[in-house]
């Protein structure tokens, strides 16, 4: 880990214990306005925006690496929503809101908008039908990422609607927007269509991910070494050792498919294909990996002060707002026979 | 990639669009007469042993320029080449740990495949468990007197040499007392029966040693060192071997997905399985990189290419079942390149390793679970 992510990581180990992620998420309420100034204090909402109008700049992989440490310790969604979509999206098109938005003094949000789920007429108004959004409190507009394009839509404006739900992952701000023909405050590139901002948003999002399906393996393995059944540990059985193999080959693969998203988007080279494959086999990795957790764990592993349905539920819902497994892969199929020049 | 292995990339496309001999004969000696020359060419244009020292007939390249020509080779659809065994995994080894006269006499053959190698692991009664091998070797003055069998050796009956894994000393079940000898495959005493495998082709044969002599300096690495010898040899199989494979595999899903769009069976369910082995492959491939990035640097961690081999397994068999259910009930009535390589996918999750082995080692080596 760098020092700078070492440095996050206890940061973020003080400002957001696991007990009151638990409390958070139990009466589905947000971070404090205290701990929220903190983090955004340590230059959290400045990350990827560049340099020259007065965010951080930070390169994909220091940013990934961030983003792992954020998934390990369940910060806020609406926060990487913040980072890494709306301050960019703003960037150079409403200084103002930039600042704002760096600074922490007004908040926002952002969500994914499914194909099928919004769209945008031939004079620039966009409609959308009930979308997840994370908001964090007192919102003023969020970044909205569609395959297509990327807008950002003011919370003021009469058309939009918010609708609070009994969301599946709980304490994140979860909302239903829908709006009807609204003129948004700015447009850019999908991530389908090479649109960076979007695409490197998404990559925080798997990166988030990766971060905490590394920290419910070594949960497991710290378990399984410690936990006695028959007179044993549980990493002696066989069908205990190989379920953690198989938990820490997922892991490795996406830390490696990670890395070369990285190297790819430093580079400029990336394409739709490759992201649209990670967008389906991240989540369904990490998936697969909490879901093994919850098992190796047992009967401890499904309690409610345990934990582990706090990860479980931000990967379902990631997942889902994605577009869920059958979706994402179809997707990413599409993307694929584009790539390789077969119309479809 | 540097700029040595993109101009070497320049290089590899002008020549082979030149000299690509074209896909080889599907009768197997011609295949293999075919398999051998165009070793021999890329040899004779200076494209074997690529990372190999200059002084042992290489180029002194990294093993980035490796995973050029694998991925050039695979990328136009070339043949594989055939003594891939002999280049990656015994070359390094004997360079690592052999004597001088060793990579005198052994090395040339390797590069222009005058001398094909086979692997003699595995026997009836030591599969994944190399321990077993109870195929003995006795001193006699300067030879040894090998007397045995061994099972599934791949092209036994076209090698020159064979990385014999023989037992000099303990019981079997025990790890020392393993020696490897360079065995030539010609040698009195030798027999060897081919074992069609379930696609009726004779890949692999069964191979008897009755008091078969090989000079004690054909030793590698020192008596009862088999076993540190063969581990060595096993890490320096994969990088390239799984970067090669998951191109060639990359290939062969473009062609079941334009086949699959031309046939209208590109359904929901049709494109998330084009998409979901795409991911599969675009993982597989990361993974690659990453191995030889590692390998270079001297930083890959004991036992991680066992996550490339099990994911190798996993991605190849879920592309030809894929592939299967994709096309439809047409797969029935012919056995053609896609059903026989759904039954050759069977093996990849059992060679160089079973995927239970390799999970032994991930928890062991990775996870520290022992």
């Amino acid at each position: 880990m760098s020092e700078l992510a070492a440095a996050f990581d206890q940061a973020l180990g003080e400002l957001l214990p696991f007990s009151d992620a638990l409390n958070r998420a139990e009466e589905d309420r947000p971070v404090s306005a205290v701990v929220r100034a903190e983090i955004i204090g340590m230059g959290w909402n400045a990350l990827v925006t560049p340099e020259e109008v007065g965010g951080l700049g930070l390169g994909v992989g220091e940013m990934m690496e961030l983003c792992a440490v954020a998934g390990r310790h369940l910060l806020p969604v609406a926060l990487l929503d913040e980072s890494l979509l709306l301050a960019p999206a703003l960037a150079g098109a409403d200084p103002q809101g930039l600042e704002e938005v760096m600074g922490g003094t007004a908040a926002g949000g952002g969500g994914y908008v499914a194909e099928g789920s919004g769209s945008v007429d031939s004079s620039g108004r966009l409609s959308v039908h009930g979308v997840g959004v994370r908001v964090s409190p007192g919102a003023e507009r969020v970044a909205l990422a569609h395959p297509h394009w990327t807008a950002v839509v003011s919370l003021d404006d009469p058309a939009v609607r918010l609708r609070a739900t009994r969301a599946l992952d709980r304490g994140q701000g979860v909302r239903a927007l829908s709006a009807e023909g609204v003129r948004p405050e700015l447009m850019s590139d999908g991530w389908m269509d090479g649109g960076p901002v979007a695409a490197r948003w998404l990559a925080g999002l798997l990166a988030d991910l990766v971060g905490g399906a590394g920290r419910v393996l070594s949960m497991s393995v710290s378990h399984a070494r410690e936990r006695e059944q028959f007179g044993r540990p549980l990493v002696r059985f066989q069908a205990v050792a190989h379920r953690l193999a198989e938990m820490k080959a997922r892991l490795e693969l996406m830390r490696s498919a990670m890395a070369r998203l990285a190297h790819l988007m430093e580079k400029g080279t990336w394409d739709a294909a490759f992201l649209a494959g990670l967008a389906w086999s991240v989540p369904a990795y990490a998936r697969e990996v909490c879901e093994s957790a919850i098992q190796v764990h047992g009967g401890i592993g499904f309690t409610w002060e345990y934990g582990l349905h706090l990860y479980y539920r931000r990967i379902l819902a990631l997942q889902s707002m994605l577009g869920g497994g059958l979706d994402t892969a179809a997707r990413a199929g599409r993307a694929y026979l584009r790539a390789i020049g077969s119309p479809t | 990639m540097g700029p040595a292995e993109e101009n070497l990339r320049t290089e590899l496309r002008a020549w082979t669009a030149a000299n690509d001999p074209g896909p080889p004969p599907a009768e197997y000696q011609a295949r293999i007469r075919a398999l051998v020359d165009w070793q021999a060419a890329l040899c004779e244009a200076g494209f074997m042993g690529l990372s190999w020292p200059v002084r042992y007939g290489g180029r002194g390249m990294s093993l980035g320029a490796e995973a050029v020509l694998a991925e050039e080779l695979a990328r136009s659809g070339a043949a594989e080449i055939i003594n891939r065994l002999a280049l990656y995994t015994w070359g390094p080894t004997l360079m690592d740990m052999g004597e001088p006269s060793q990579m005198r006499r052994f090395l040339p053959g390797m590069l222009d495949a005058s001398e094909l190698w086979c692997q003699g692991f595995s026997e009836p009664d030591a599969g994944s468990d190399l321990a077993g091998v109870r195929t003995r070797a006795v001193s006699d003055g300067e030879e040894l007197v090998i007397t045995g069998q061994k099972v599934w050796t791949s092209r036994a009956e076209l090698s020159t040499w064979n990385a014999l894994l023989v037992r000099t000393d303990g019981e079997p079940g025990q790890h020392r007392g393993l020696t490897l000898v360079i065995t030539p495959m010609k040698a009195e005493g030798i027999t060897i029966r081919p074992l069609p495998q379930m696609l009726g082709e004779p890949h692999f044969s069964e191979v008897f040693f009755d008091e078969v002599r090989v000079p004690v300096a054909n030793v590698l690495g020192g008596l009862n060192q088999g076993w540190r010898v063969s581990m060595k040899a096993m890490g320096y199989e994969r990088g390239i071997f799984v970067l090669e494979r998951s191109i060639r595999l990359r290939r062969r899903l473009s062609e079941l997905a334009d086949r699959a769009r031309e046939e209208g069976r590109l359904d929901r369910a049709g494109m998330a399985g084009i998409g979901r082995v795409h991911a599969s492959l675009e993982m597989l491939t990361a993974q690659a990189y990453r191995t030889l990035a590692e390998q270079q640097a001297g930083t890959l961690p004991p036992g991680a290419t066992s996550v490339d081999k099990l994911y190798l397994a996993e991605v190849y068999q879920d592309l030809f079942a894929t592939a299967v259910d994709i096309l439809g009930p047409e797969v029935a009535l012919v056995e053609d390149g896609w059903t026989h390589d759904l039954l050759e996918s069977r093996s990849v999750s059992i060679y160089s390793g079973t995927s239970e082995i390799q999970k032994n080692v991930i928890s062991g080596r990775l996870l520290g679970l022992r």
